[in-house]
């Protein structure tokens, strides 16, 4: 068919350009060229092998931590480069895209609400051979919390993750609010905790209005209140440890996962957090840290706040605050009790070099990394390695870490942290609970009378997950 | 012979004239056509297979039928966004043609060059990208050192929680939506002057004042345009997204999650794009619907000058 284009008529037209934009749409479909890839690992030990990893960006010290971390890898394997590639925004759904796409990672961070949805869907690579083959983690002893490390990277008794390390809830101090009050801090000491009216009557004793007076004294202005005693974040990882001190579960332990908040104690866990805002009035409400142009930690800093329950990963952004502060492990309801968690060092389904990759998931996941992010007062450990005396002293770092610090690090993690199952469907499931519970932080609801139709709702998303799993 | 010869030469040459011009019409809208292929009709389309799927982006999809429309149904929240986005739909379309309207109005008494500056500063804000409108407005509107609440302050007014109650979060992203009526209000103003200076001479000889005038002259005059905004504004407020991502995440108590947020959020965050396929054909055929409803029943009241 030749075209005449003075003689084009509308219907050649239309032929010609659906034929031109098909073949513009087809090519934009079409996979990219294949990568060399790299069968064995012998075979990639000889060639040049460029291994991508994904992550979420960190604090500059993470950045720097990991950087540090990758010429130290590859010093010991030269032949190995890493690609660190970091997504600001909707890290999860960015990684998803490009492994649907085709073109996934290499490795990449799972966070602990995504890794068991992953899992499900097919998209991590089964690591157990690897682990089995490594002296290190395949030995229960290698883990300072072998049940707990089991539970958040194995599905159906299959490897799919290394754990970064824990990270858990604790409280942080104003050691000079608790001296202005005459007030003795908490203990780091995971068997000397608060019983919840010690806390409470301390979290009194810390918040003052503004003529001085404490909540329960006569003339106490809830409306002007200089220094709050408490602040206890309601998102699930501080809400979780309260759940669980009070001897209720967030979740259903995996497979099941569905949301258990409509227990009794479960329900009345999330009241007495809720009391603290509102009937107590020794904790701020949602919008004091905007009102006052600070995060809570500058308002710890500041001296707005005396005691922070959060996590230990801030130990990190505590620091440079630069005022006297201090740690304390958190007060319980029925029995101690802290969430554990951390985002799990992943390989992709379709990775085309598992093995290379490997070396480099194996090399973050060992000491050497490890060590640096706790002494950094991100990270706290995961290896037995670093829980021996001398191993302690490898990270615990006087600059950064309270003194007896290594109590809440080791102690306290491993007596008393617990993981918590975050199946498929945990966040869109969670949406509709968090926003029922909306009317519980403003006291216009009780929990109770909330969570039983909140969480039947989100049981029936998580069930819906499973059958299109 | 020759006559019908040459007459046929002639029609020839006028038919391969208009071939031509048509070619050369094609060619010039090709960019927007093939657009309108590639970005609209065949994600359309992809988007019927898509709602009939279990896709999730991970696995090869699976036919479920209708399935995914069954459960739309059922779904309370799907229930509760569209509701959130009919009530802006019906506070915000209105207020803004009729703050966009008065004040092409008044802009339109002269035109001197002070009202050439007031049309711009108006149109000004209509210019403003989303995001950066929706992060101004979450500082506008705080609680505590927003410019609001600050005004009502010095008034002696008790402070206002514009985005942490549930019954005031939704009024207050409709105020806001106000604040971009400069494009609504610019055709207005097109609109406006485009109505011949003659008629309102005539009915001012005739002793009308400016009342008459505009309820006899300017809106009679003007109802195509207005049918226009209303039409396109009632498209924009259906899809209405940004505000509610950016400035309150749907809540408190999901009273700001938009129906288009609510899509967004099982497609991009629970990966559900079977389920936000149907939602979107719903969608579709509820602002389909609609349209339809809007020509018959208020397409008649259009008067346009010379029909």
């Amino acid at each position: 068919m030749s075209i005449d284009i003075k003689h084009l008529s509308r219907r050649d037209f239309v032929t010609w350009s659906g034929a031109v934009s098909s073949t513009l749409l087809l090519a934009a479909c079409a996979p990219p060229a294949a990568q060399p890839t790299e069968d064995s690992a012998a075979a990639a030990m000889e060639e040049e092998v460029t291994i991508v990893a994904k992550a979420w960006p960190g604090s500059p010290f993470e950045t720097e931590s990991i950087l540090a971390a990758i010429d130290q890898f590859h010093e010991e394997n030269p032949n190995y480069t890493v690609d660190w590639q970091t997504e600001p925004e909707s890290y999860g759904q960015k990684v998803l895209t490009q492994i649907a796409a085709g073109t996934p990672p290499d490795t990449m961070y799972a966070g602990s609400g995504d890794f068991f949805s992953w899992v499900t869907q097919g998209v991590l690579f089964d690591i157990t051979p690897f682990v089995d083959a490594h002296s290190g983690f395949s030995n229960p002893g290698y883990w300072t919390h072998y049940e707990e490390e089991l539970k958040r990277c194995t599905w159906e008794g299959k490897w799919y993750g290394l754990g970064s390390c824990w990270v858990c809830p604790h409280l942080y101090t104003n050691l000079d609010a608790f001296e202005a009050a005459g007030v003795e801090p908490p203990s780091n000491n995971p068997n000397e905790p608060w019983t919840w009216d010690e806390f409470l009557t301390i979290a009194k004793a810390l918040t003052i209005d503004k003529s001085g007076k404490h909540p329960g004294e006569v003339g106490f202005d809830p409306e002007n209140i200089e220094q709050y005693g408490i602040q206890w974040p309601n998102w699930f990882i501080p809400l979780h440890s309260a759940v669980g001190s009070n001897g209720g579960q967030f979740t259903a332990p995996a497979p099941d996962g569905r949301f258990l908040l409509d227990s009794p104690e479960a329900m009345e866990a999330v009241q007495m957090v809720a009391d603290l805002v509102t009937d107590h009035k020794v904790a701020p409400h949602g919008a004091f840290f905007s009102e006052i142009g600070m995060n809570s930690l500058e308002a710890l800093g500041s001296g707005r706040l005396a005691m922070i329950a959060d996590g230990s990963w801030n130990l990190l952004r505590v620091q440079p605050l630069d005022f006297n502060y201090g740690t304390g492990v958190l007060p319980y309801m029925q029995t101690p009790y802290t969430d554990i968690q951390a985002h799990n060092q992943v390989m992709a389904a379709n990775g085309k070099q598992p093995e290379a990759t490997w070396e480099f998931v194996a090399f973050l996941a060992g000491d050497f990394y490890q060590q640096t992010l706790c002494r950094g007062g991100l990270w706290l450990p995961t290896h037995t390695s670093l829980a021996s005396p001398e191993g302690i002293a490898t990270w615990l770092n006087p600059d950064v870490h309270p003194e007896g610090y290594e109590l809440i690090a080791l102690n306290y993690v491993n007596q008393y942290g617990h993981t918590m199952y975050m199946g498929p469907g945990f966040w869109e499931a969670n949406s509709i609970v968090y926003s029922a519970l909306d009317d519980v932080w403003i006291r216009e609801k009780r929990a109770a009378e909330v969570l039983p139709d909140a969480v039947s709702e989100a049981n029936k998303v998580i069930e819906d997950w499973k059958v299109s799993a | 012979m020759a006559p019908i010869a040459s007459g046929l030469t002639r029609k020839r040459e006028r038919n391969s004239y208009a071939r031509r011009e048509v070619l050369w019409g094609f060619i010039f809208i090709s960019p927007i056509l093939l657009g309108i292929v590639l970005w609209f009709v065949l994600p359309m389309l992809a988007a019927v297979y898509v709602s009939l799927t279990d896709w999730t982006l991970l696995k090869p999809p699976n036919i479920v039928g209708v399935d995914n429309f069954v459960r739309l149904w059922q779904d309370k929240v799907v229930w509760q966004s569209l509701e959130v986005t009919l009530i802006f739909t019906i506070a915000a379309v209105p207020l803004n043609l009729v703050v966009a309207f008065a004040t092409a109005l008044l802009l339109n008494f002269s035109r001197s060059k002070t009202m050439y500056v007031m049309r711009v500063l108006y149109y000004l804000p209509a210019l403003v990208p989303p995001v950066a409108n929706a992060v101004l407005w979450s500082w506008l509107l705080n609680s505590e050192y927003g410019l609001i609440n600050w005004a009502l302050r010095t008034m002696g007014l008790p402070k206002v929680l514009w985005l942490q109650d549930p019954d005031i979060a939704l009024p207050a992203l409709i105020l806001m939506s106000i604040w971009g009526f400069g494009a609504t209000m610019i055709v207005f103003l097109a609109g406006l002057q485009g109505i011949p200076i003659e008629f309102y001479e005539a009915a001012k000889i005739d002793g009308a004042g400016w009342r008459q005038s505009l309820l006899r002259i300017t809106i009679p005059l003007m109802t195509p345009v207005i049918f226009f905004n209303f039409v396109i504004n009632m498209f924009g407020s259906f899809q209405v997204f940004t505000a509610g991502y950016l400035i309150t995440a749907g809540g408190p108590r999901n009273s700001t999650l938009f129906y288009v947020l609510h899509l967004y959020r099982n497609a991009f965050e629970y990966l559900k794009m079977g389920y936000a396929a149907a939602m979107a054909w719903i969608l579709f055929f509820i602002i389909l619907g609609l349209t339809i409803v809007v020509f018959r029943y208020f397409g008649r009241d259009v008067f346009y000058l010379g029909s």
